[in-house]
């Protein structure tokens, strides 16, 4: 998470000379400090988010190719002569304890077209989808079964 | 270079035709939550699609990394607030299902 901090600022500046070097470095130690202080983010949470980096791209790129694919039916069901859809309203629930991942998992469903997270309560989620078959098979999606690696992760 | 301008306006009018699809939905569609489906899909794709077409015509250097933190700082961004507008409609809306069936599983 420094580095990543780190690089940020670098990019941001545009280019590396001693002196962005120097402030960078003094200025991601104190947001680091910060975090530490008051976003209860340790020496611990770091060796986790280094555990799960990997983890963390390959959701990032089935996150990806999810959003293509539902954007594509939305699409279609836009340009449709009538327009026939029966929207839910679904209510769900997710066993994942950890309040981050879960955090994840509602703005993936949000992000992805045709479906809105309306209301997280502890692992009661209610999810509204454009059209039902949106919402298909929505409580064993394909993220649920990655946050869940990355929750077995996070423990051992 | 002129395949890659060609590459990039393609990607651009393709955003752009994603955001002109939304507004088409918007009026096709006639209930709050369902036309905040189309408003967010033409906040994903749309805002996407755009982004990879300029990041392509400006050529991959800083500038790129800065896009693209754009996009991921839009991302985390636009779900919540389309989020907290469906809570507020599912909440203040007596009527909510004469427009959609509840489900639990």
């Amino acid at each position: 998470m420094y580095i990543l901090l780190l690089l940020f600022w670098i990019a941001l500046n545009g280019k590396i000379t001693t002196e962005i070097l120097v402030i960078g470095v003094i200025l991601s130690t104190a947001i680091f400090w910060f975090m530490c202080k008051f976003l209860e983010y340790s020496a611990k949470s770091e060796i986790v988010f280094c555990k799960n980096f990997f983890w963390g791209l390959a959701y990032i790129v089935v996150l990806v190719i999810e959003i293509f694919k539902s954007a594509i039916a939305v699409y279609k069901r836009i340009y449709s002569k009538k327009i026939e859809i029966q929207p839910q309203i679904v209510f769900f629930d997710v066993d994942i304890k950890n309040e981050f991942l879960r955090f994840i998992l509602a703005n993936s469903i949000t992000i992805t077209p045709g479906t809105i997270t309306v209301d997280v309560d502890d692992n009661h989620f209610c999810v509204h989808a454009l059209d039902y078959t949106l919402a298909d098979g929505i409580e064993d999606s394909v993220f649920i079964k990655l946050l869940k690696k990355m929750e077995e992760n996070c423990n051992g | 270079m002129t395949i890659r301008l060609i590459i990039s306006a393609l990607f651009i009018l393709a955003g752009l035709h994603i955001i002109i699809t939304a507004l088409i939905g918007n009026f096709r569609l006639n209930y709050v939550l369902n036309r905040m489906q189309i408003g967010a899909t033409a906040d994903t794709m749309g805002a996407i699609l755009m982004l990879i077409g300029i990041i392509i015509k400006t050529g991959f250097s800083i500038i790129t990394l800065k896009l693209v933190i754009m996009v991921v700082f839009f991302w985390i961004a636009s779900p919540v607030a389309s989020h907290y507008l469906a809570r507020t409609e599912v909440i203040a809306n007596e009527k909510i299902l004469d427009e959609c069936e509840v489900v639990k599983k």
